[in-house]
Order: structure tokens, then sequence, then C-alpha cells
């Protein structure tokens, strides 16, 4: 990627899901936010550069770890913030939580915190598109375990659905590795499907620039109606499954992992295909954004719940 | 009773009408008057476009409306339900069928974990209005797979509408309803033993919301509450305690999920007795649940006799012996006496 207006959009948008990430994280401990966090550290590259492809009438549907594609799918900042602390502004109301991210006027029509809950909705979705509209899920390798893939993929393959499903492969369903879940990667079973595939190293997942570029021309040709499109894209899941710690120094995942994110960090790697004034630039603008957003959440009402019957 | 094979002629228990059809017919009337009035309305399910047609009630659908409304599907009752969820989030109005309703617990995860939640989960800022018809089976050696009726265990699941359809006229308002006013889940649970059931039906569209059950028999003596085949089979028996000089007031539940029990409460309050009749289990059904919410707004000096219930024995359907297994108008009429002579 070359335009440097298109890579400094890319760059502000990982960069927001980062910082927000980082808010968590500074405040998580405090139990401000009483909601279970499952931050894309690590990942955010590929929210990030699916969204870029996408617009805001395709459709579009998350997980549990989630906080990515609603940011970088230009979700309102303050009403994320609020959904987590539980406050009436919250995009969900304040009823939903973290694992339950909803932006309708863009397209993401929600997040469900079942694994592989997300599947089966999809090709139903896409089969409510209306072209050049198309549908896409955002989901871990922990949803392929379930068989819900296999029907999903073999739906959306025999109808030619505007369809993107979207594996972030972090290898890991809580802290349990792949090698232990799996006889093959996700992607052999689309392939046996007969879907388009784009299978992505961490070397490309990592880059923003790169995956954006890379994912551009096979969404178009689902845009195309030419069938559905499966990637899967190897990552790294920095911290732990669940809320904001390190889990790999409590030696619950290989010291390998993070090895692994120091390497790839797609933050750092953004970085060097960058000018690092324009990066500064940014990063200060983001990090106001992101307090000056978080603070008006915090002082927004709660939200209450009473029973309607 | 013999075994009745999988699809009974019942007696005339609705009397005539202007316009006398079947359930089944009332059903098929439903689902062409939805596709042609909701254009957002699909329909798809196993075997919806093969030459049975689910009983009948899709046959020519997809002739008349075209592929891609109207559609077969492979046997994967998580992705058909699924894609029942995803279509109404985009915007349409889907209605799923499952032609036996034992395969719905194949279908749990989307059904309860996502539709049913899916309006509470965001606060309200999404719905998610589709249909689930599902048929409940039973007869000629079905056996423990295939003679389930699973209504009270979705009715378990706040945010969905469940609906026991006993009369031909509601099998076909309350599908119009929920296939096009409905704005969340609702499962519509068929019985296959009403199939063949008379009874007149309005012309054109008539839209049955969930409220409450409705009065099908009056009687002083004692109250039969009937859901769904269970209310053709209270009619049944109340027909044969009228010869013993017994007048049963017959109530057809309708809807599991809103429950309103109002009109029972002022029926039971009248004749002081309660019957259950569920095409169920007895343990944790709907049955016991009728009797608890009635019992809550009743004065114990209110009551002349301990309520009762007829429903399924505690053990799966066995796939002999099934007139010694589902209980018939005869057992109600007995239970019916027994809580007349206390």
């Amino acid at each position: 990627m070359t335009d440097e207006r298109e890579k400094s959009e890319l760059y502000r948008r990982l960069t927001l899901v980062r910082k927000c990430a980082e808010k968590i994280m500074a405040v998580y401990l405090s139990d401000v936010m009483q909601t279970p966090v499952h931050l894309s550290v690590g990942q955010e590259s590929i929210a990030t550069a699916l969204c870029y492809c996408l617009n805001g009438r395709d459709f579009k549907i998350g997980t549990h770890r989630s906080h990515a594609l609603y940011l970088s799918n230009g979700g309102d900042v303050r009403a994320f913030f609020a959904e987590l602390l539980g406050r009436k502004t919250g995009c969900s109301g304040g009823m939903g939580g973290s694992m339950h991210l909803i932006d309708t006027a863009n397209g993401l029509v929600g997040t469900t915190s079942i694994v592989g809950g997300c599947l089966p909705i999809l090709p139903g979705l896409a089969m409510a598109c209306e072209k050049p509209q198309v549908a896409a899920a955002l989901f871990g390798d922990g949803a392929c375990d379930e068989g819900a893939l296999a029907e999903s993929l073999n739906w959306s393959a025999l109808k030619k659905l505007p369809a993107i499903f979207l594996c972030e492969n972090n290898r890991y369903s809580v802290y349990t590795p792949f090698g232990q879940r799996r006889a093959a990667r996700p992607i052999e079973l689309a392939k046996a499907f007969g879907l388009a595939w784009l299978d992505v190293p961490i070397e490309q997942s990592s880059d923003v620039f790169a995956l954006a570029e890379l994912l551009a021309g096979p969404i178009e040709r689902v845009r195309q109606r030419e069938g559905p499109l499966f990637v899967e894209c190897q990552t790294v899941r920095a911290l732990d499954h669940s809320g904001v710690r390190d889990d790999v120094s409590a030696g619950l995942r290989p010291a390998e992992e993070k090895q692994l994110f120091e390497t790839y960090d797609p933050m750092k790697v953004a970085r060097t295909r960058m000018n690092s004034a324009q990066c500064d630039q940014i990063d200060a603008q983001v990090a106001q954004q992101v307090e000056l957003a978080y603070q008006q959440a915090l002082a927004d009402e709660p939200a209450t719940w009473e029973a309607k019957l | 009773m013999s075994n009745w094979g999988t699809n009974p002629k019942l007696p005339p228990l609705l009397g005539g009408g202007q316009r006398s059809m079947t359930y089944s017919q009332a059903i098929a009337e439903a689902m062409q008057l939805a596709l042609e009035h909701g254009p957002g309305v699909r329909v798809f399910g196993e075997g919806v476009t093969d030459k049975g047609g689910t009983y009948g009630t899709t046959r020519g659908l997809e002739e008349r409306f075209g592929p891609r409304r109207v559609f077969d599907v492979p046997v994967a009752e998580g992705l058909i339900t699924g894609l029942a969820v995803g279509m109404a989030l985009g915007g349409l109005r889907p209605i799923a069928i499952h032609p036996r309703n034992d395969f719905v617990l194949l279908a749990l995860d989307q059904l309860c974990n996502h539709a049913a939640k899916w309006a509470t989960m965001f606060g309200g800022k999404s719905r998610c209005p589709l249909v689930i018809r599902s048929v409940s089976c039973r007869g000629w050696g079905s056996a423990a797979q295939h003679s389930q009726a699973l209504h009270a265990m979705l009715a378990q699941f706040p945010g969905l509408t469940v609906a026991v359809p006993f009369t031909p006229a509601d099998a076909k308002a309350m599908l119009l309803w929920a296939a096009l006013e409905s704005d969340g889940p609702v499962a519509i649970m068929e019985h296959k033993y009403l199939w063949n059931l008379s009874g007149d039906v309005p012309a054109g569209l008539t839209f049955a919301p969930p409220d409450g059950p409705a009065i099908v028999r009056a009687g002083c003596d004692v109250t039969l509450v009937g859901i769904s085949f269970g209310a053709a089979q209270a009619m049944m028996a109340a027909e044969k305690l009228a010869e013993q000089s017994v007048q049963a007031e017959v109530i057809d539940l309708r809807w599991l999920r809103p429950l309103n029990v109002r009109k029972i409460v002022e029926s039971v309050r009248k004749t002081g007795r309660l019957v259950v009749v569920d095409t169920a289990h007895a343990s944790f059904g709907a049955s016991g649940e009728v009797i608890a919410s009635v019992a809550q707004a009743l004065r114990p000096a209110e009551w002349k006799a301990a309520p009762a219930r007829v429903a399924l024995p505690d053990e799966p359907t066995p796939g002999s012996n099934e007139d010694r297994y589902f209980p018939g108008a005869d057992d109600i009429v007995a239970s019916a006496l027994r809580v007349m002579s206390e």
C-alpha cells in the first residue's frame, strides 16, 4: 500500500483499537468495568484490514472478542466505553457488556459470545444482502471446532453466497493449544467445500497495510457474486483469553507466544511502514480522543433494569 | 383406543362454519398469504419443496413464489435456524420449518442462545423476528425420538413466544401474526394429530397476537385446560362427561409464552376444579406451570378439589403399546371424575 492518506487512516484505526485496549488495561483491575473483556491485543490488524475493505452497508457479525471489529468499523468510542461501564449510553444500552457490541448504522449486526454462534448466522445475513452488499464474520479458531462451520461453509458454497468467513487463528482455545483439538487447519474444510480461500501467514496478517491490500481483491470478487471467501489469518494473542493479565508470564501458555507477539505486534509492524513523526501525531490525537470518550462515558448515567412483567 | 396411525381422523369437535377447512389446510393458506403479503418472507426447511411439502403445508409454494423465497435445505438444524436469525437481522421475515419437533433439539443454540436473547442483549436496538414452525408427531410406532412434544422446554426461554394452536383458525392466524407482525422470534408448535381437524377459518389476512386462552366449550362443573392436541382430547372427554351429567368447561391454552391464565382463573373460580391435559411429559412441563399459575391467583377456599394433570408418563415413548402409553379421552374422563368425587 502506497497511498499515504489510506495508510494514515489504517494506522489511525489500528491505533484506536490498541489505545482503547490500553485504557481498559489501565482501569480494569479497579473493577470499574464489571464485564468480562476479551482483548484483541496482537490481533488488531485483522479486524482493521477487514473493515477497511468493507463499507457501512455491509453486514458484519463477531464474537466475544470483538472490540477491534466494533472500533475499526467506525463504532462510536464513547458508546463503546459506556457499554463496558454499564451506562445507558452504551451501544447496547448497557445491557450487553463487552461481548455484545452493536452498531447497526455501520452494518455491525451484533456480536455473540457462544463460540461458533456467528457461523450459521453469516449465511443468513448473506442471503439478506442485495448486490453489491456482502456479509462478513470474524471469529477465532475455537469457533472452527464447532460443527456449525462445516454446515455454514457447505451452504454458503452451494448457494454461492456473498459471505466472507475470516478466521483469526491464534492457535489457542483459552489455553488449549491447536494440536490438542484439531487434525487439520480450518482452511482445509473451506477448500474441501470449494470456497475461494486465502491462507495468510503471520508475517502478512500482522501488517495491516499488506493485509488490507491482500483482502481487497478477493472481497471485491465476493461483491461481484463469484461465491464465498474463507480467510485464515495466523496471529498471536498477547494477553489472557479473558481479562487484562499476561497469561504467558503466569505459565498458562508457552513463552514462545510472548516472543511471537514481540516480533509481530501489529502496532510495531505498522510503525516500520510509516513516517514516525506522523505516527506520533496520530498516536497523540487518538490518545486524546480515547481519554475524552472514556471520561464522557464514565460520567454518563448508569443503565437501569426493571422487570417488565 | 387402538393405534391411530400418524394422521387420525378426528370427530367434528369444532362444529361447522361458513368456511370449514382442516388444520393443515389452514396452515397452507397462512403460508401462501404470508408470502403474498410479506415481501421479506422466506420459507425453508427439510423437504419444503419435495412432493410431500411439509405434510402438504408448503406444496406448490416454490413454483408460485420462486426458489429465492421458498427453498429446501440440508439436514442441518443449527444452520437452518442460524439462517433464520441472520435473515431476520438482515431485514427479512424468515419462516424456518422443522418437520419433526424432535429435531429442534439440534437447533437450540440458535433459537435459545441467539434469537431469544438478541433484542435484550443489544438493549432493544436490534430485533430478531423469525418464525420456527415445528410439528409434534406420534403414532404408528414412531417411538422415542419421533413422538415428543417439546413446547414447555422452549417456553422456558424469555424472549421466545411459544404458540400451541389447536383450532384451524388459530393455526392460520397465529402463523400470520408471527410471520408478518411479531417483532421477535415465535415458535409455533403444531401437532400432527390435529392435521385433519376441521373448523371454521375466516378468509383473508387474519392475525392472532398472543392474547391468552380461549373457552371452546362452556361448562360449570370442572375446568379442562387443553394444550395443543390435548384440547382436542379435552373436547372429546367433555362429550363423554356430559353423558354422565358432568358439564366440563374446556379451555384451549393457545399460548405457552406469554402465559396468561386470567380466563382459566375465572373458570376455576366458578367450577372449583381443574384438570390440565398436555401432550408432553407431566414433570417439569406446561401442565404443572398452568396449575401453579392458577393456584397462585386463587385462595385455597376457592378450590373444591386438588388440581390434576393428564400428560405423558415420565418415560420415553415406547415403539409399541402406544395405546397403553398415551393417555386418551377416557383417562381425562377418569381424572375429571376423580376430581369431581373429592
